[in-house]
C-alpha cells in the first residue's frame, strides 16, 4: 500500500503546527504550566476557583457562559472520581465550548445519546484494529515515506518534518481524504481565528467531506468515510438507522481534527523528552519492548492538555468540598498526573517505571475514542527514528527545543531540530 | 454468551482498564456487550474489549 505524505517543510503551512501560534491566535498565555501547579500539591484535593487564578494566570477557559461557582479539582483521586462520574460531571460544557464550531458531537454529548454515537466508531479505533488495519494500511507506510525525506540529509526539524506530517497524514489516508487536499482541510478545521475565517473555513471543509461522502456512499473503498456513510446508529428504542450526512460529517470533523493536533503534539513531547534523557532514549533504542510503558510514562510526566471542564449536573460533595448544580469544574491533570501520593519523584521522567494508569488521554465514558492509535502511531514513529536516525542528538546550531502551546491547553515543542546519522 | 449467571467463584474479583479507569466486575459482568453477571475475567472471550475506550484484555490489570 503507497502512501503519500504531506511534506510540510516544502508548503505554506500559515500558522499551523506552531504550538505558540495556534495559543497567540487564541489569545492564550504560554507558560510553563508545571512550575504554577507546584504549590498547588501541598493544598486540598478539590478548591473553588478557576485554576487559571490559582496558577495566577490569565483565563483560558471562559467559564463566564455559566452562572454557576467555579471549582478545580486536582488529586488523582478526585480527578478519578469526577471522569468516572460522567452523570455528575459531565461534557455538557463543551455546548460552549465545541458545539458553536463542529456541532452536537461525542464531545458535548452524554450518557445514552454519547454512548450510541461512540459505539458506531468504537471498532474502528480498538487497538486489535489500530495495529492491524491503521497500522499496516497507513502508518507504516506514512512513517516509511517521511523518514525517507528525513535520511536524504543529517538535520531536520523533527515537529515540522515527522511530528505534524505523520497524524495528518494518516488520518487524512485512513478517512480516505486525497493527500494533495490533507493539509488545505486541516487548515480549514482550525478552530481559532476571525469568525468570519472559521466559517470560511468550515464551509470548505464541509464541501469537500460532502463530495467524498456521496462518492463513497455510491462507491464504497476500504476508508472511514465509507464506513461513516454506510454505518448504522442505534436509536434511543433499539432500532437501528443509518447515520446522517450531518451526523456523519460532524463525526469526521472531530475525529480528524483530534486525531491530527493531539498526537502531532504529544509526540513532539515525546521525542523532546527523550532527547532531553539520552540515557534513557538508550535503554528505549535498546530494548523496544519497553515501547508501550515509556509512552504511558510520557503522557502521565507532560500531557499535551493542562485541564480539562466538566459542567456539574447536580448537586455534590467530592472530598469534602460541595458543589452546586449548574458549576463548572476544572478536572487538572497537571497535579493528578503528578500526585505526590500515586508516583514516587513524580516530576521526574523515568521510563522504567510499571506502567500505571493516567488521565493523558481523559478517563471514563469520555476517555479519548484515538488514544490506541495515537499510541500505535507514535510506537511505529519512535521505532523509525531509533532505526534510521543514527547519533542522534539535539542540533548544537539551531534554536533549542521549547515546549510552547497554551499554559493548559495544546502544549507542543515549537521546533525539535536534530543532527543524525542517516541510515538507510 | 449466555445472559445467565456463570458458576459464582469463590471470590469475584475487579479488573481495572490501564486507559481509561474502567472496571469489570465479575460480579456484574457487562451485560450489555454480552457478558453475563458472575463471568470471570478468565472466561470473557478474548475479542470482548473496554466498554468506555475499547482497550483489549491485556490493557486490564486486577485492581
Amino acid at each position: 500500500m503507497t502512501s503519500s505524505t504531506v511534506d510540510l517543510a516544502k508548503k505554506d503551512r500559515g500558522t499551523l503546527f506552531n504550538p505558540d501560534d495556534e495559543a497567540k491566535a487564541a489569545g492564550w498565555g504560554t507558560l510553563d504550566p508545571y512550575p504554577l501547579l507546584e504549590k498547588l500539591h501541598d493544598g486540598p484535593p478539590v478548591v473553588k476557583g478557576a485554576l487559571e487564578d490559582l496558577m495566577g494566570i490569565p483565563r483560558q477557559y471562559n467559564t463566564d457562559h455559566w452562572d454557576g461557582e467555579v471549582y478545580s479539582i486536582l488529586s488523582f483521586e478526585a480527578v478519578n472520581k469526577a471522569f468516572m462520574d460522567a452523570e455528575t460531571f459531565s461534557n455538557r460544557v463543551y455546548e460552549k465550548l465545541s458545539k458553536p464550531a463542529l456541532g452536537d458531537t461525542l464531545l458535548n454529548l452524554d450518557g445514552g445519546e454519547h454512548k450510541r454515537l461512540r459505539n458506531v466508531s468504537k471498532p474502528w479505533f480498538k487497538p486489535s484494529f489500530t495495529d492491524g488495519w491503521w497500522t499496516e494500511m497507513w502508518t507504516v507506510a506514512a512513517v516509511k515515506e517521511i523518514f525517507d525525506r528525513i535520511t536524504e540529509k543529517d538535520h531536520a526539524d523533527l515537529n515540522l518534518e515527522l511530528c505534524a506530517p505523520l497524524p495528518m497524514s494518516v488520518v487524512s489516508a485512513g478517512f480516505g481524504i486525497p493527500s494533495a487536499e490533507a493539509l488545505e482541510f486541516r487548515k480549514a478545521l482550525l478552530l481559532h481565528g476571525a469568525p468570519e475565517e472559521m466559517a470560511k473555513g468550515h464551509a470548505f471543509a464541509a464541501e469537500m467531506l460532502t463530495r467524498l461522502m456521496e462518492e463513497r456512499r455510491v462507491s464504497p473503498k476500504d476508508d472511514l468515510i465509507s464506513r461513516f456513510v454506510h454505518a448504522d446508529i442505534e436509536n434511543g428504542d433499539g432500532t437501528l438507522r443509518k447515520l446522517t450526512n450531518e451526523e456523519a460529517m460532524r463525526y469526521c470533523f472531530l475525529i480528524i481534527h483530534a486525531g491530527g493536533g493531539t498526537t502531532w503534539r504529544q509526540m513532539g513531547i515525546t521525542i523532546m523528552a527523550l532527547l532531553n534523557h539520552p540515557e534513557q532514549m538508550e535503554i528505549l533504542r535498546k530494548d523496544r519492548s519497553l515501547m508501550r510503558q515509556a509512552l504511558q510514562e510520557v503522557t502521565r510526566w507532560y500531557p499535551t492538555d493542562t485541564a480539562f471542564l466538566r459542567y456539574v449536573e447536580k448537586d455534590t460533595v467530592l472530598e469534602g468540598v460541595e458543589m452546586k448544580a449548574g458549576s463548572v469544574a476544572y478536572l487538572c491533570l497537571g497535579t493528578a498526573n503528578r500526585d505526590r501520593k500515586q508516583w514516587e519523584d513524580p516530576d521526574s521522567l523515568n521510563i522504567l517505571r510499571a506502567p500505571k494508569r493516567h488521565f493523558a488521554f481523559g478517563a471514563g465514558a469520555h476517555a479519548c475514542l484515538g488514544q490506541h492509535l495515537s499510541r500505535q502511531e507514535m510506537e511505529v514513529a519512535l521505532g523509525a527514528m531509533f532505526d534510521r536516525l543514527g547519533d542522534l542528538h539535539w542540533d548544537p546550531d539551531a534554536p533549542p527545543a521549547v515546549l510552547g502551546g497554551g499554559t493548559l491547553i495544546g502544549r507542543g515543542p515549537v521546533s525539535l531540530n536534530v543532527r543524525y546519522t542517516p541510515l538507510h | 454468551m449466555s445472559e445467565e449467571p456463570a458458576e459464582k467463584p469463590a471470590q469475584y474479583r475487579e479488573y481495572a482498564c490501564l486507559y481509561c479507569g474502567y472496571i469489570y466486575e465479575e460480579a456484574a459482568g457487562d451485560p450489555e456487550n454480552g457478558i453475563a453477571p458472575g463471568t470471570s475475567w478468565e472466561d470473557i472471550p478474548e475479542d470482548w474489549c473496554c466498554p468506555h475506550c475499547s482497550a483489549d484484555k491485556d490493557g486490564f490489570e486486577q485492581a
